[in-house]
């Protein structure tokens, strides 16, 4: 009954920490802009991150060593040093996008000035993680960011035509802007994959202490939970669809994917977004912050964990704050979040494969990981996958540039 | 020397050139005016909530200014640009981006105000009709 209790809580924390601001940007985006066509890519996206986050959970689970100290271990220092300096630049401007979208949501909300929120939200983020165990951390902003189920909900009543719905689970693009079209596939696969969602994962993993007996838990957390928090990302695309792109409205400010959920739900849908908005952004801020911790930590082999007390594991929690500082200082000069949020998502594609290669790796070493190595299921999915991912990250800056930024 | 004294004109120069008029061509104009239209139409689904009560009043005040920065920024492209051959349709735009701002301006100067946020409505929904026109 225990089992099956944490599962549960896994999973719903997994649906609501599964969406953030890359997310949210770009499903609300390539649906105003290309209707139902892109759906496709976030079943690519969601398939991946369920394959590479159960695969690095059973890693960190079997040889009680996080993503990232695999990383550095399968690519020696060297190149381990250029995944540790390209995860953490990428891992702060996702960060500094989330601190962003967390004063947008609060100002939306609250209607106060955006610097002063700013400084609330880190300080907030701050208090959190110092005072709350990190089974707390990731159900609370799990749970609360289940309130984005309101576009699902409004999907409901926007009453889509379900067939036209359907066709875009095949890859397909009417459009005569393909740069557009790819750039956004590329953004939609990214925002879905993001590195620091497997390094938070497999380091998560260890925090709550997991055992061999686990490995259920960890696959049930993966897979239902990110094909539920899928849903989300949907619900925003469909939204989207049936809003914005008969109106030719594109869509720039968290505002516009909160009009989503007002205009079919009035006031009470407006308020589900924005909470579940401040809550997923927040919980994905608390997720890149450790992140950066960790990866920085397990790479330099110094102490590291939220389970351990800060002066315990002085140089992680030194790490954290820094990130946070970091993060606020980059969106305190004035930068738009949501720009920053697309770049960091375009650029953290480019950083995929040597987040995913070294996972794929570790996993079917049979001297690391004996009987719970890869099965050919697990392989036939992983380097499906990897073939993708390599694409994509070849493939993302080009589009960016002939795509003038998905702006055509 | 000689070659930074050159960078260093190149780099002066370019900078004043980015100061100037910018020039459109009929891809950026029609750009801009889908721009346009896009704050427009967005505004007047806004504008629709506030009227029948279906919104915030920091949501309405808020998203309305940004909508209204937004429309700003491009008046002032479309007012200073130069459109060679297409001057009409770019000072059309112009005009229509100034009426989409003032519209936005005053349903975030009045966030509460349901009978003033159902005549922008209507405003915005012509206006984002007049900018879809040119924007093809």
């Amino acid at each position: 009954m225990k089992k099956v209790f944490d599962i549960a809580l896994g999973i719903l924390a997994a649906i609501g920490g599964f969406v953030d601001i890359g997310d949210i940007v770009f499903n609300t985006a390539a649906g105003a802009m290309f209707q139902y066509q892109l759906l496709w890519a976030v079943v690519i996206g969601v398939g991946a991150i369920i394959t590479y986050s159960e695969m690095c959970g059973r890693v960190a689970v079997v040889s009680q060593r996080a993503a990232f100290d695999a990383v550095r271990e399968r690519l020696g220092f060297g190149i381990g040093l250029v995944a540790l300096l390209a995860g953490q630049v990428v891992n702060l401007m996702t960060l500094a996008a989330e601190i962003g979208g967390i004063a947008l949501a609060l100002q939306l909300l609250a209607g106060l000035p955006f610097r002063v929120l700013l400084l609330i939200g880190v300080i907030g983020l701050a208090i959190v993680i110092w005072a709350l165990p990190f089974e707390w951390i990731e159900r609370v902003f799990g749970y609360f960011g289940l309130a984005l189920l309101v576009f699902a909900v409004g999907v409901i009543k926007l009453r889509p035509q379900w067939g036209e719905v359907a066709t875009g689970f095949v890859p397909h693009a009417d459009t005569s802007n393909l740069a557009v079209y790819g750039f956004f596939a590329v953004g939609l696969l990214g925002a879905a994959t993001v590195p620091y969602e497997v390094y938070f994962y497999s380091s998560g993993a260890i925090e709550e202490r997991w055992t061999p007996k686990d490995l259920g838990v960890n696959k049930a957390n993966a897979i239902i939970g990110y094909s539920l928090g899928g849903l989300l990302s949907f619900a925003l695309m469909i939204t989207a669809a049936e809003l914005f792109y008969p109106r030719a409205i594109s869509p720039e400010t968290l505002g516009s994917v909160a009009l989503g959920a007002e205009v079919p739900m009035g006031e009470v849908g407006l308020l589900f977004a924005l909470v579940g908005i401040l809550f997923a952004v927040g919980g994905a801020a608390i997720d890149t912050a450790f992140s950066g911790a960790y990866n920085l930590a397990q790479f330099f082999g110094w102490e590291w964990g939220k389970y351990r007390k800060p002066a315990e594991a002085p140089r992680f929690t030194l790490a954290w704050i820094v990130m946070l500082v970091l993060g606020f200082a980059i969106v305190v000069t004035g930068v738009d979040p949501i720009v920053v949020t697309e770049y960091s998502v375009i650029f953290s594609v480019v950083a995929l494969p040597l987040t995913y290669i070294p996972i794929l790796l570790v996993a079917n070493d049979r001297a690391y990981m004996g009987n719970y190595a890869n099965g050919r299921l697990a392989n036939v999915f992983g380097i499906g996958f990897l073939v993708v991912i390599l694409i994509v990250a070849i493939a993302a800056i080009p589009l960016m540039i002939l795509s003038n930024m998905g702006q055509g | 020397m000689r070659g930074l004294l050159l960078l260093w004109a190149t780099v002066v120069l370019t900078a004043a050139g980015c100061g100037g008029s910018a020039t459109l061509t009929e891809h950026s104009l029609r750009k801009e005016a889908e721009k346009v239209q896009s704050s427009a139409a967005e505004g007047a689904l806004l504008a629709a909530d506030v009227a029948r009560g279906r919104t915030t009043e920091p949501f309405a005040r808020i998203h309305s200014g940004k909508l209204a920065e937004q429309a700003k920024r491009v008046a002032n492209v479309l007012r200073t640009a130069k459109a060679p051959g297409l001057e009409a349709d770019r000072r059309r735009a112009a005009d229509t981006a100034a009426e989409v701002e003032q519209s936005l301006e005053q349903l975030h100067s009045a966030p509460t105000d349901r009978v003033l946020a159902g005549r922008l409505q209507h405003a915005l929904v012509r206006e984002a009709a007049a900018a879809g026109k040119l924007a093809g």
